[in-house]
């Protein structure tokens, strides 16, 4: 049969294995945490492309999608004056549009109008073409184009009407609408570098213009429309780098250009630019530094996280043997008090029991005999009895059972009671009293006598028999009732004054070898406290010690 | 003396029943199409010989003619069985025949047919053709041919036609060399009279027998009018005829064509008088109206007065207009209303009144909210006139909704209207305002509107709302402006530039581009452009203006909540403006609704689309005025 061991145990291999297991877990996920983050910055770096694509480009989208159908707001009214009004605008404040081309044109039937392109009857005539550049100090210029103009020449426009006509030509067109899709075939021309628009005219405009190209017979009319080129030079276009901490170089790039010369660069990655801008790209560079500067950013908090939660782990080890170790000292007062205690019980005990036996055994008691076994006897159970109600109110007190039956006491009475018992208990004390108050002490008179007698019996006990003296001084301040006692005994180590007040406490010296549990002064404290009061010490080894008491005057709100 | 008191007290608990009954009566929500339903009976008319009633009604899921005997009424049937297509509209050209138009849509072609009452048979007046056709009026045969003017030679040029009853081959009667909107016919049936306008000046040319050349009698300026509206009795060279030449109302006039002199035979000094009451078969004016406080019929013919005195006893505080009467007076047709009240078309035969249809048979019961009308002073002093419909609900204040009417050209009436009716049993008071240059108010007022567009006549509507903030009547938190073609324009003028006075904006086909707007004018009609560079503007020589007063170039200052209805078929805004306009309003994150119904025009004519429009309506201002 395994013998099982009952002491306290302490395992010192787990706490050391929990340790190592700690470090481990902090290890691996600092070195997990490493590589994330290098993905997720890796990942970052193709994925906000897109973002600063999108920032970069949309002044070109407003441009394209807002300010060129504006031209179609003035439904072909437009002349040189609001077209100079608007270029301006336009220029100005988009720096990649180089220059624009504005031809006012004419859709007309009228046979004595010189049309530069006709399809049946239906032909264009420009009445006037201009161009609009800023130079280079930023002042408008517009310079008109051959009076008259030659039509032909001008590519774009000449492109559009052609479109135009082909659609007006086909045999059914939907007469109601124009489609979104047909819109952008019809009146806008793309080309790299280039768009090219024609206001939208009304729908029933457009039926008129079939009109006029396929019937010959329809009413003459002519339908003023604007035509518009705008040049555009996409490496004007500002970047917008919205993460200069991934991108640390973003340039805008004609889409030949070969990168293969430029090797030096860690991370590379790039977007082509739409429709207009389709001949330039958007190309994205770092260096390896720059992207570690990055990785590094984001990794420094995890590690502080993961630190932390290494820190906690440690403390929460550190707490958990710390407890161990309290307990088993606890484990150790409580094992010392039990041997303690048995012992205190054993003498008085076998003192009886002999006492007991001795009486049995005789065959006669003489009166001296009898009269000193009852003494023996009635000593000893007294000694066993103040031994339990030490113990019985102690553990009353400890768990707040014990009730407070407080009333005013007269101290100089209450004093010299205890002065005499003490004077007829212990003869060779030498005990100098002074009471010197004016008022009632409120407390529990039993409980108050326990502490006085605690106090006085612990002078007695802690001192050289050869000199035992005890001062007891009552006063009384402005707020408190002070009592000092004062022995001139073997004093206490100071290391050992937050001790003394501890239950199953025992400072280690000749005295106390026996007839001591470490109650006495724990018991005191507990009780003055109860009372409302404190207790103090003051030592120095073999001088003396002094205990003082203090209880407020005004206790009536305890 | 108990027995007193016990009635007494009986009374009082009726009352208190009555009253609270009143009180839910009147916090009713009538469905939205209660309002909107329309009678299944229309286009009621009266035979020449005044024996048969006539009208338009739903057999088959398609509109067809049916006639009613007086005399007989068990002779009463329908003449027409179609199931596919729809009666457009028909007139009776003799005693016994019926001349009808037949079309699935309003773009569809010309395809017109006779039906005899008596042999219901029905034969081809004009082949099928794409052209348009416009009748003379009086639309009735002389000599078994009907007098219409049609662009049958030119798809440009319309020119005056005789079309014989029987179906053979139109006769022209005048190539139109002069530019003619209208001929009108003589008292035997020969053209001599006809109107020509270039928007701005209108003449009319007269001559003295049919082949002869017209010769031009009267001029007007644009802003003046002669319109004829038949012969005088036994005369040639006289004719009545609508007139404020020399004058700033409206007047029924005795028009010598010689030497342009009028003798004034009705006229009113508020308003303008209406084109109606003219009898051709009679030829003389029977009576007149004006829109004037109320509808007002003046009857000019004694004998016709005595009818109207007595069908008017029957329907005691109701307006009654004639619709039709027949030459010998035993048949009346005429319509009764209030505004609160739809009424109904009616009948007097020999007598006895008896009701065709009524207008909305689902309100007929329901309380419905009276319609006041109120002026105030503009900015700059001038009076301007409009209308106040609150609910039946008393508040100390209300929230309004300004219900702007399209036109300009146009004006807002006392009478009963749907829509005004369906808003104010909502709960809101419904402000109708005759801003400067409606018309039916004087020439005056009509000029002052030209090129006031997005000036005057915007001050006129915010002032009309200021006035009644100014009153205590209006909830100025709550204030809502609505409205169709130009009135939708209003809303979103205000919306852009008066942020402050409005708290939402409807707007159902509102202009939103001006220049757009002046296009819809085809370049062959250049004439016709001096009278818009008059009403507008010139949008080459002031395009500022333009721009100005184009909510399209404003968008991005709307911040107000938004609702937008847009007809695709309406030829006034162009789908690239009102997209763009859509996008630009809502890139701010300001709350725009946005409707769009691709086969509608201008207005919502389908039912199912009108429910709609007003349902959208109702939670958008429910939501948007709080």
């Amino acid at each position: 049969m395994a013998k099982l061991d009952s002491r306290y145990r302490k395992n010192f291999g787990l706490l050391i294995v929990f340790l190592l297991f700690v470090t481990l877990l902090f290890v691996i996920s600092v070195f997990f945490a490493r590589t994330i983050t290098t993905n997720f910055v890796q990942t970052d770096f193709n994925n906000r492309k897109a973002e600063v694509f999108d920032e970069t480009i949309s002044d070109f989208n407003e441009f394209f999608q807002e300010k060129i159908p504006e031209v179609a707001y003035y439904q072909g009214f437009m002349d040189s004056v609001q077209a100079k009004d608007f270029s301006n605008s336009i220029l100005r404040r988009y720096p990649f549009v180089q220059k624009i081309d504005f031809s006012d044109i004419l859709f007309t039937n009228i046979d004595s109008i010189d049309r530069q392109m006709r399809i049946g009857n239906f032909g264009a005539s420009a009445k006037s073409s201009y161009q609009y550049t800023l130079t280079s100090d930023y002042k408008f210029q517009s310079s008109r184009q051959g009076s008259g103009g030659d039509l032909s020449s001008n590519e774009e426009l000449y492109s559009i009407f052609l479109k135009l006509c082909t659609y007006l030509g086909r045999d059914n067109i939907d007469t109601s609408r124009i489609s979104n899709t047909e819109v952008y075939k019809l009146f806008y021309n793309i080309q790299p570098g280039k768009i090219s628009y024609m206001n939208i005219p009304r729908m029933t405009d457009i039926l008129s213009f079939r009109n006029m190209m396929v019937d010959a017979t329809f009413q003459k009319s002519s339908y003023e429309q604007d035509f518009y080129v705008f040049y555009i030079n996409p490496t004007k276009i500002k970047v917008k780098n919205k993460y200069p901490n991934l991108y640390e170089d973003i340039t805008i790039q004609p889409v030949v250009d070969q990168y293969s010369l430029n090797e030096q660069s860690y991370l590379k990655t790039e977007i082509a630019l739409p429709g207009a801008l389709s001949d330039y790209k958007l190309q994205f560079e770092t260096s390896q530094s720059h992207i570690t500067k990055e990785v590094n950013k984001w990794f420094f908090p995890v590690v502080v996280i993961l630190v932390l939660i290494y820190l906690i782990l440690l403390l929460i080890g550190y707490l958990i043997y710390r407890n161990v170790l309290i307990n088993n000292r606890m484990f150790q007062l409580q094992y010392d008090f039990i041997n303690n205690l048995t012992h205190e019980f054993k003498t008085p005990v076998s003192v009886i029991k002999i006492a007991g036996n001795n009486i049995k055994s005789a065959e006669q008691i003489s009166d001296t005999e009898r009269a000193m076994y009852g003494r023996i006897l009635d000593q000893e159970a007294d000694k066993l009895n103040s031994l339990m109600n030490k113990l019985l109110s102690f553990a009353q007190i400890e768990n707040k059972s014990i009730k407070f039956n407080g009333e005013f006491i007269d101290l100089e009475e209450f004093c010299q009671h205890v002065f005499e018992s003490t004077r007829i208990k212990y003869p060779d004390l030498s005990l100098k009293d002074s009471v010197k108050v004016r008022d009632e002490i409120y407390a529990d008179p039993v409980l108050l006598h326990s502490v006085f007698q605690n106090l006085i019996d612990n002078a007695y006990k802690y001192s050289d028999p050869a000199n035992r003296f005890l001062e007891i001084k009552v006063e009384q301040t402005k707020k408190n009732f002070v009592i000092l006692f004062k022995d001139r005994g073997i004093g206490i180590d100071k290391k050992e004054f937050n001790s003394i007040f501890k239950k199953f406490y025992r400072v280690k010296n000749q005295f106390n070898q026996q007839g001591s549990i470490g109650l006495g002064l724990a018991f005191c404290k507990e009780i003055t406290e109860f009372m409302g009061g404190e207790i103090k010490v003051e030592s120095e080894l073999n001088v003396g010690t002094s205990f003082t008491l203090i209880f407020p005057i005004d206790v009536r709100n305890v | 003396m108990n027995i007193k008191l016990l009635f007494r007290c009986l009374l009082i608990v009726l009352s208190i029943v009555v009253i609270g009954c009143g009180g839910k009566d009147r916090d009713q929500l009538i469905p939205i199409e209660d309002f909107f339903d329309k009678p299944d009976h229309t286009s009621f008319k009266i035979s020449p010989d005044g024996k048969w009633v006539s009208y338009l009604g739903l057999e088959d899921h398609c509109k067809n003619i049916f006639i009613l005997n007086l005399e007989n009424p068990d002779s009463s049937k329908q003449l027409t069985y179609q199931n596919s297509m729809n009666v457009q509209y028909y007139f009776w050209a003799t005693d016994n025949t019926i001349v009808f138009s037949n079309a699935q849509s309003y773009q569809d072609s010309l395809r017109l047919y006779t039906v005899d009452i008596h042999s219901e048979k029905i034969n081809t007046l004009l082949e099928p053709a794409k052209h348009s056709i416009k009748w003379l009026s009086p639309s009735k045969a002389f000599d078994g041919h009907l007098l219409a003017q049609m662009n049958r030679r030119d798809s440009t040029v319309i020119d005056l036609y005789r079309i014989p009853l029987d179906g053979g081959e139109p006769i022209l009667v005048d190539k139109n060399i002069h530019n003619f909107n209208e001929w009108f016919v003589s008292s035997d049936g020969k053209v001599r009279l006809a109107l020509s306008s270039d928007s701005v000046e209108d003449k009319l040319w007269y001559r003295e027998e049919e082949g002869m050349p017209y010769s031009n009698v009267i001029e007007t300026d644009f802003s003046s009018m002669v319109y004829p509206l038949g012969p005088v009795q036994n005369s040639i060279h006289t004719i009545y005829a609508l007139s404020n030449r020399e004058r700033d109302k409206v007047a029924v006039v005795r028009l010598d064509l010689e030497n342009g002199e009028e003798t004034i035979l009705a006229s009113n000094d508020e308003v303008d008088l209406n084109a109606d009451g003219y009898s051709f078969a009679r030829q003389e004016v029977l009576f007149s109206t004006a829109f004037s406080k109320k509808k007002e019929s003046i009857i000019h013919n004694a004998e016709l007065q005595k009818i109207y005195n007595t069908i008017s006893s029957q329907f005691e505080g109701n307006s009654v207009d004639i619709i039709d009467v027949d030459s010998a007076f035993h048949t009346v047709l005429f319509k009764t209303y209030t505004d609160t009240h739809p009424g109904g078309i009616y009948y007097y035969y020999k007598g006895k009144i008896k009701e065709l249809t009524p207008m909305n048979p689902s309100l007929r019961d329901k309380h419905l909210s009276p319609m006041e009308e109120v002026s105030f002073d503009s900015r700059d002093g001038r009076r301007i006139q409009g209308y106040i419909t609150y609910p039946l609900q008393k508040k100390s204040k209300y929230p309004i909704v300004v219900l702007v009417h399209d036109g300009p050209n146009r004006r807002d009436v006392w009478g009963f209207h749907p829509e005004v009716q369906f808003l104010a049993n909502r709960g809101y008071a419904v402000f109708q305002v005759n801003y400067r240059g409606s018309v039916g108010l004087g020439k005056d007022f009509y000029v002052s509107g030209f090129k006031e567009w997005g000036g005057e006549i915007q001050n006129d509507i915010n002032d009309g709302v200021a006035w009644l903030i100014h009153k205590g009547v209006a909830d100025k938190e709550r204030i809502a402006i609505m409205g169709t073609g130009f009135g939708g324009y209003s809303a979103l003028y205000a919306a852009c530039f008066n942020p402050t006075l409005y708290s939402c904006a409807i707007s159902s086909s509102g202009y939103i581009n001006l220049f757009t707007y002046f296009k819809e004018l085809p370049p062959y009609y250049n004439s016709y452009k001096q009278l818009y560079y008059k009403i507008i503007g010139d949008p080459q020589k002031e395009y500022e203006l333009f721009k100005a007063i184009s909510p399209l170039f404003h968008a991005e200052k709307i911040r107000m909540p938004i609702l937008m209805f847009q007809g695709g078929r309406d030829r006034y805004n162009t789908m690239t403006d009102v997209n763009q306009f859509v996008q630009k309003v809502k890139s701010n994150n300001v709350d725009l609704q946005y409707v769009w119904k691709e086969d509608e025009g201008r207005r919502f004519r389908k039912e199912e689309n009108i429910i709609e429009y007003y349902q959208i309506i109702e939670n958008f201002l429910k939501e948007k005025m709080k």
